[in-house]
């Protein structure tokens, strides 16, 4: 069998942003000349552990963690301990941890399933907000390319951070997110 | 079987873009039956928890989710494969998540996939 395999071109869907790659971690901070840019808000309408869907407008006063991720990357779930971890840890104190779960695959994969993503959360222990971004509108408003992603928004709604990359509950990378939040927690 | 996709892997017999892709497809045999297989570049992994998919352009899906996976059944440990359906020409566009150990991030790629016997 003769075989005519034509990559014609490849179409990467991400690549490198203007971002620092440290031990496998892709995390900077973002200011726009000093001044932090605002937060885009979001519409989504199918939410999971919410009453209503969560609007940020809402969450003026309290530090707004996203986290764009989606329960079949093997990234992101290694990383839910650490998002649970400071969902319990730093919700009283004025944290707000929001998933933004961003299907990578058209709905064939399932990941656009709302009962998926539920067995997800339940499977992970989360019990924090989640949004479903089947459209990718809130993926494309954040400019976000890599799964995990995470966003931190400060009591003004403000982006202060953003990075990707996994990590775990204790590791250096999960010691600078928790001290940005108490940072900003303090703000 | 791992043999064959070793084969595989090491094989050259497809021909890429201008860029340096980070999988490719590639047809071969298994016990007489065609296959095909996604190859990835040396220092990727293939994700398993959502198999490569080929998006036929006439319509139609063929998944490559055989293979031997890792423990937390995230990745691929061999290049991810499946009978080829016969008679049907692969035409469309091959759609694999896939992640640089170095990383920790995780990515996809859509490729255009013509293969002809």
């Amino acid at each position: 069998m003769r075989i005519l395999c034509s990559a014609l071109a490849w179409i990467i869907s991400i690549s490198l942003p203007g971002a620092s790659a440290a031990h496998g971690q892709l995390v900077h901070t973002t200011t726009t000349a000093g001044v932090p840019r605002p937060a885009p808000a979001w519409d989504n309408t199918s939410w999971l552990n919410a009453e209503a869907p969560v609007r940020l407008d809402q969450l003026r006063g309290r530090v707004v963690l996203l986290n764009f991720w989606v329960f079949t990357c093997g990234n992101c779930t290694r990383t839910v301990p650490s998002l649970v971890e400071f969902d319990s840890r730093y919700r009283r104190e004025g944290l707000t941890l929001i998933g933004i779960h961003t299907p990578e695959f058209p709905p064939y994969a399932g990941e656009h399933d709302r009962n998926n993503v539920a067995k997800a959360l339940a499977r992970h222990g989360i019990t924090y907000p989640n949004a479903q971004d089947n459209d990718r509108r809130t993926w494309d408003r954040y400019a976000i390319r890599y799964w995990p992603s995470f966003v931190l928004i400060d009591k003004r709604g403000r982006i202060r951070y953003e990075g990707a990359g996994e990590f775990h509950v204790g590791d250096p990378t999960y010691r600078a997110w928790e001290q940005r939040i108490r940072a900003l927690l303090a703000e | 079987m791992r043999l064959l996709l070793a084969s595989l892997v090491a094989a050259a017999a497809c021909e890429s873009g201008p860029a340096p892709a980070p999988v490719r497809l590639q047809a071969g045999s298994l016990a007489g039956e065609a296959i095909l297989a996604v190859v990835p570049a040396h220092d990727l992994r293939i994700n398993a928890r959502v198999p490569p998919a080929i998006e036929l352009a006439a319509g139609g899906l063929v998944r490559l989710a055989r293979g031997r996976v890792s423990m937390d059944s995230s990745y691929f440990l061999e290049p991810p494969w499946d009978v080829r359906p016969p008679g049907i020409p692969i035409r469309g566009a091959l759609r694999v998540s896939f992640c640089r150990a170095d990383e920790s991030v995780c990515r996809s790629v859509m490729l255009p996939v013509d293969l002809q016997e």
